[in-house]
């Protein structure tokens, strides 16, 4: 069946249900099809998984400010954050998408990339028991590159949060972007909260 | 027929897992306006006067089940709504009308399990007690004049702003809307208006839930000269989750500290969020 077909089908299904609305029809009474050999549980129900599916997979994950490279988040397909993925060590490097981004270069009409100068990143590390919140372990401000070394180690197997934001000089005032949250996102929360980026330390 | 009541079902399921996992989401407007629109709000401050409510925020505490009476009857209600939400949230079309046809076996076993799972009532009660009191505790602090000494501190050390604590002003109840354009304040072009609106522990609704201490606070920009208000909006902070006796350890001194140390949490927040945040625009 064509989308313009489905299209007239479902316009027809609508009339049916508006005429159950002034009583010559009542909700439930049989409707033609006008496609033969097509009935409507087989119209309906594969549309109606696949919407769901594609709801509960969350459409990919969600995600705003700078994106991890290392560690990358990974997120389960019905999980509402991400896991926490092991570190390589416990002074690992942390990556981060360098700003401003390809998308923030696609999306700049009005010429703001133009207008900004002194970028800097800021680095916060929470260690976390429920990944709820987290005691503020690390932290470390105006990193000119989208990586860093951990300058000291972190405890072996435990569990951290982190973010990671970009300051700038936008027309002389200081500004900043929100920090980077993946999976079901918590941005009208203080940071750590459980949106923040994952992982945890090898024993 | 059953076919109707069959798709209705599944579109029902289907809202509900989309305002399930929206929902809960909240996105503050500041990250959804034009940045050109931000900007120029900005652009007009230059004195800005921190007002906070004096009323206390309001109480919300998730409590466990109490005893063996508390723990059949949240047993049940949960044991009833269970099946519902998991067939709601799965993928398998009619997954509703399967849950609810398992309502009758699974509430009888939530039932027992919450009568056997139950805090004792004279160990929630304890609790109780301990966790109000460091609810009075935080309530004698000065935790409003803490909150706005920090939002000037950091307003005025990350900001290109000055800002100014205006102690005695502000809205005495919820529903009270100040017109500071009849107050005495001189230089002061901006109003941030903070009114601290709910505090606690929360969690899901289970026999012995884990919570998180939170704090909800209300943020309004307003121009003195009109009243206008600029932004609006809620932050939120929460605690790493404890169970409600845990909290009530050492007098409730975790659940007293946690939401202390909120203060500074959400003081960055407001600042960050009302002053400095550049919502980057999206193709």
């Amino acid at each position: 069946m064509s989308m313009t077909e489905y299209t007239q089908y479902s316009q027809l299904r609508i009339m049916g249900s508006l005429k159950s609305q002034t009583g010559r029809l009542r909700l439930g009474d049989p409707q033609p099809s006008p496609f033969k050999g097509e009935g409507r549980r087989r119209v309906r129900y594969p549309i109606f998984v696949l919407i769901f599916l594609f709801v509960l997979a969350g459409c990919g994950t969600p995600k705003v400010g700078l994106q991890p490279q290392y560690p990358l988040v990974k997120k389960g397909m019905f999980a509402l954050w991400g896991k926490f993925v092991e570190a390589d060590s416990l002074q690992p490097t942390l990556r981060w998408e360098p700003f401003p981004r390809q998308e923030d270069h696609d999306a700049d009409q009005e010429g703001f990339l133009s207008r900004i100068e002194d970028v800097r990143y800021e680095l916060r590390i929470w260690k976390t028991m429920t990944a709820s919140s987290g005691e503020l372990v690390y932290a470390r401000g105006r990193l000119t590159l989208p990586y860093h070394k951990l300058e000291e180690p972190l405890e072996p197997s435990k569990k951290y949060l982190w973010s990671v934001r970009a300051h700038f000089i936008f027309e002389g005032e200081p500004r900043t972007i929100e920090w980077g949250l993946a999976g079901l996102l918590l941005r009208g929360e203080v940071v750590p909260n459980p949106s923040c980026f994952r992982f945890r330390t090898p024993p | 027929m059953k076919r109707n009541i069959l798709l209705s079902s599944i579109c029902l399921a289907f809202a509900t897992v989309t305002w399930g996992m929206t929902g809960c989401s909240h996105t503050p407007k500041i990250y959804t306006l034009p940045p050109d629109a931000v900007e120029k709000v900005r652009s007009n401050m230059v004195n800005v006067g921190v007002v906070i409510a004096p009323y206390s925020a309001e109480r919300k505490f998730r409590m466990p089940a109490k005893g063996v009476i508390g723990g059949a009857g949240r047993g049940l209600v949960v044991g009833a709504a269970m099946p519902v939400v998991a067939g709601a949230a799965s993928p398998i079309p009619g997954g509703t009308i399967i849950g609810l046809l398992l309502v009758p076996i699974t509430a009888p076993v939530g039932m027992v399990y919450g009568t056997v799972k139950a805090v004792p009532a004279k160990e929630v009660e304890k609790a109780e007690v301990a966790i109000d009191q460091a609810a009075d505790r935080l309530d004698a602090f000065d935790t409003r004049g803490l909150f706005q000494d920090e939002i000037v501190r950091l307003g005025s050390e990350r900001t290109g702003l000055k800002f100014v604590a205006l102690p005695g002003i502000g809205p005495k109840d919820l529903k009270e809307v100040v017109a500071y354009d009849q107050l005495d304040i001189p230089g002061i072009d901006t109003v941030l208006e903070l009114r601290l609106e709910e505090g606690g522990l929360w969690g899901l609704y289970t026999i012995d839930p884990s919570s998180s201490a939170f704090l909800e606070i209300r943020v309004r920009l307003i121009r003195k000269q009109d009243n206008d208000v600029l932004l609006e909006d809620t932050v939120e902070c929460k605690s790493e989750e404890r169970k409600y006796t845990e909290w009530a350890e050492n007098e409730g001194q975790d659940f007293y500290d946690d939401m202390i140390s909120c203060i500074p949490l959400l003081a960055e927040k407001v600042v960050d969020d009302v002053f400095l945040v550049y919502p980057l625009p999206k193709k």
